[in-house]
């Protein structure tokens, strides 16, 4: 089921939020929980029932893994070690059978002419963030640093629908002592007016927002043969706004609707287009990933603890699987490489200790970002080659159209200058001026939700469901 | 006041979505037409738009006279071509330059002007009363009539009578033809204020978005609009509909004929037995004409190909190859 989308907005989530709370007001702490399991599996199932087995399938396993590193803390830490390799491997191997599989065999085939069908396996939606939140509790579970003995709590902490399909990833940690606190049992009106302000912000940035530039990045990407300079930075520049809009939409709508439910879900954004560096960048961007792929890939590999030569294997290695996590494909690799060696060169530079006027460095930083997503957008690498050929101007100037460089214009200020959504639904303490601002963005977002349905019979999906 | 703050809130909203479809690749479209005492309705002049559907998204445009703009420059020191038609002709799903009066121009290498009278909902009834009012007849050396004659193709047959259809976006002029040189006109009613309503509210995009909600939910619940298309095919009495649609062809050419102008008509009539009636009366009152639907068979060109896949009307290529065998059948001598 889609955030965006009718049946979540006025039906599901509006029954989910008052059976909850029923059952809670009833004192019935477990059957609310058992009842938002219920909810988030349905709203799983809704997409492809077929792969509803899968997630329990997986979460069975995982959950009996921590519980062997629960009741067998005492035994030789060879047998543990054992079990946390056969934990994260199995994950792996799910992965890499449904995301993979045509990737592996695509190059098996290439470089040993060999003639081995692909499989076309349908990817399981959000199996890239329920296989790495699972990953990471294994990880937390072996060092001892989580506890969970209760298998409802570990299936909510995996299937609580707000963050199910396209994160934040959460740890275990932040989120099911939120579910135990006595206070969050109880419906919270602040909460609600919060949750429902940042979720209509986050419906706006996507169906409004990201859905239009959606429309100018793919004329470009996908329509065009040649493209002269000025539709090229239409193009590219448009597909960073839509992602940026299209992923922090979700984020909040996620964030807003977990709030509902008196629960606080970890930021995933923080204005990552006024970085001023790549590292900053980073830690603006997608931040629980970010976060992931620091504790446990980057400072599993070493870190910063090592030489500068590993160092910067370190950081490569790490974006590459980054790249890799994002897709299956050279494209994608490339895309993660690109950045990891952003990284190793502001490294390189920062130790140079030479300071770069904000501006530029800004400016140069949204550059290389917005080069770099040529490459995340680009379905084939013509495709790329084809955007960045016109960016730099080989095919002319090409035809002035104005609207787009309009949109463009206005939403890069609102990038770089205006407050991000959550800086913004912090600052409004006043409630009646949040639900002035919900009900204009609210209504606004409904009207552009219902003409995508009576357009096309359908809604716009996140981009970051193919991850 | 807290209600009034609401409201107010939504109106602003309403506003700034109307600004949005506006100013976006959303936009739905907004009337292309006023009213017209004498017609009905006219195009609006200087007006230029989107056209958007799942399959054209067009930019189209209508000159001072509310005619479909060319796509060459007039020459008043050449003569002219009236052409007159309904919505496969005012075109506004294809590009201007391969309209058929623009393609015409091209055919016949640029010698006269082409100038498209074409509107929506029209049929040769109403293309008299268009000829009489917005045509310059005496600056025109031929007319070219187009009628069609099919279900589904323009339903001249079915629209002789627009009132019939209590839609009041059609142009709603109405002649009603005792014989061939009698007949009797009906002007459009004057507007009353829903109508007024209606067309100051035609002119904003949320009003073509709120009737294409209103379709959509109730294509979804299955109800039903009685349309006069839904009575089965063939058991129609068409008689009242043949004395029109001849009436309306014998008072232009009358018309033609009295300002030494060539007239001539272009048939589309996918039904072969309304092809033999027309036919046998263009033939009878020596009216040069070509059936469109003969020359597709020659060509062995399928019908359904010859159309939008989302839309029935005429796609760009249609026009082009209208025009080119338009000029291959007439040689509109100078």
């Amino acid at each position: 089921m889609l955030f965006n989308s009718f049946e979540f907005i006025l039906i599901f989530l509006p029954i989910t939020f008052l059976v909850f709370f029923f059952l809670n007001h009833l004192g019935r702490g477990e059957a609310s929980r058992i009842w938002l399991l219920g909810a988030s599996l349905f709203f799983y199932g809704w997409w492809e029932p077929v792969y509803v087995p899968l997630i329990l399938g997986s979460i069975i396993f995982n959950f009996g893994i921590s519980q062997t590193f629960l009741k067998l803390k005492s035994k030789n830490r060879f047998f543990l070690q054992s079990w946390l390799v056969i934990g994260i491997l199995s994950n792996l191997a799910l992965l890499g059978y449904f995301k993979y599989a045509d990737f592996f065999i695509e190059n098996f085939n290439w470089s040993l002419d060999a003639k081995i069908e692909l499989p076309h396996i349908i990817l399981p939606l959000a199996i890239s963030f329920f296989t790495f939140q699972q990953i990471a509790y294994l990880v937390d579970s072996y060092k001892g640093e989580v506890k969970e003995s209760s298998f409802i709590n570990y299936s909510l902490f995996v299937l609580f629908f707000p963050q199910l399909i396209s994160g934040p990833i959460v740890h275990h940690k932040e989120m099911m002592t939120q579910f135990h606190q006595p206070t969050n049992k109880r419906f919270n009106i602040n909460n609600v007016f919060s949750g429902v302000l940042i979720f209509f912000i986050g419906l706006f940035k996507k169906v409004v927002v990201a859905d239009t530039f959606a429309i100018w990045a793919s004329q470009g990407f996908d329509a065009t043969e040649t493209m002269a300079l000025i539709e090229a930075w239409i193009a590219s520049l448009s597909f960073t706004l839509q992602l940026y809009f299209d992923f922090s939409g979700y984020t909040d709508m996620a964030l807003g609707v977990a709030l509902l439910f008196n629960i606080h879900l970890p930021k995933n954004f923080n204005s990552p287009y006024k970085a001023l560096n790549i590292r900053d960048f980073w830690r603006r961007w997608h931040m629980t990933l970010g976060r992931f792929l620091k504790d446990y890939i980057y400072i599993p590999l070493g870190g910063n603890r090592v030489g500068s030569f590993r160092l910067n294997i370190n950081l490569i290695t790490t974006f590459l699987l980054c790249g890799l996590w994002h897709g299956a494909g050279w494209i994608f690799i490339f895309w993660g490489v690109l950045h990891g060696i952003a990284l190793v060169t502001y490294q390189f530079w920062s130790q140079m200790n030479i300071k770069m006027h904000y501006f530029f460095a800004g400016t140069l930083t949204f550059l290389f970002v917005n080069f770099s997503w040529v490459f995340f957008r680009a379905k084939e690498w013509k495709d790329a080659t084809k955007i960045l050929v016109g960016m730099l101007g080989f095919n002319g100037i090409g035809i002035l159209n104005l609207t787009p460089i309009i949109y463009i214009v206005f939403f890069l200020g609102v990038v770089w200058k205006a407050k991000n959504s959550m800086q913004w639904a912090e600052q409004i303490n006043n409630r009646s001026r949040a639900v002035y601002i919900a009900l204009f963005l609210g209504t606004f977002a409904i009207l552009q939700l219902n003409n995508f349905q009576i357009s096309n019979d359908n809604t716009m999906k996140f981009i970051y469901f193919n991850f | 006041m807290k209600l009034l703050k609401i409201i107010l809130t939504v109106c602003l909203s309403l506003m700034s979505f109307e600004l949005f479809l506006t100013f976006s690749p959303f936009k739905g479209g907004v009337s292309p037409v006023q009213y017209d005492p004498d017609i009905g309705m006219w195009h609006k002049s200087n007006f230029q738009y989107v056209n958007s559907n799942d399959c054209y998204n067009t930019k189209y445009e209508f000159d001072g006279n509310g005619l479909i703009k060319n796509h060459y420059n007039f020459n008043p020191d050449k003569q002219d071509v009236i052409i007159l038609g309904d919505s496969y002709i005012e075109a506004l799903m294809i590009k201007n330059k391969n309209i058929v009066h623009n393609s015409l121009y091209r055919e016949y290498g640029g010698r006269l002007n082409f100038l498209n009278f074409g509107l929506g909902g029209t049929g040769p009834t109403q293309h008299l009363e268009i000829l009489k009012k917005f045509a310059n007849i005496r600056r025109a050396k031929y007319l070219i009539e187009f009628v069609s004659l099919d279900e589904g193709w323009g339903r001249d047959l079915e629209e002789v009578d627009p009132r019939e259809f209590g839609w009041s976006n059609r142009p709603l002029v109405h002649l009603k033809f005792s014989d061939l040189d009698h007949y009797e006109i009906f002007k459009p009613p004057t507007m009353n204020i829903k109508e007024k309503i209606r067309e100051f509210l035609a002119q904003f995009e949320l009003y073509g978005y709120l009737r294409k909600t209103l379709k959509y939910y109730k294509s979804k619940l299955s109800v039903n609009d009685s349309d006069i298309s839904k009575i089965p095919y063939g058991s129609r009495d068409w008689t009242t509909s043949w004395g029109q649609i001849k009436g309306s062809v014998f008072q232009i050419n009358k018309l033609a004929k009295a300002n030494h102008i060539g007239h001539r008509v272009i048939v589309f009539s996918p039904d072969r037995n309304h092809n033999k009636v027309i036919s046998a009366f263009l033939e009878l009152q020596e009216i040069p004409f070509v059936d469109l639907v003969d020359e597709l068979e020659k060509l062995k060109i399928d019908l359904n190909s010859i159309t939008f896949s989302c839309d029935g009307h005429w796609n760009d290529e249609t026009h082009r190859l209208f025009a080119r065998i338009i000029r291959s059948k007439f040689s509109l001598e100078n």
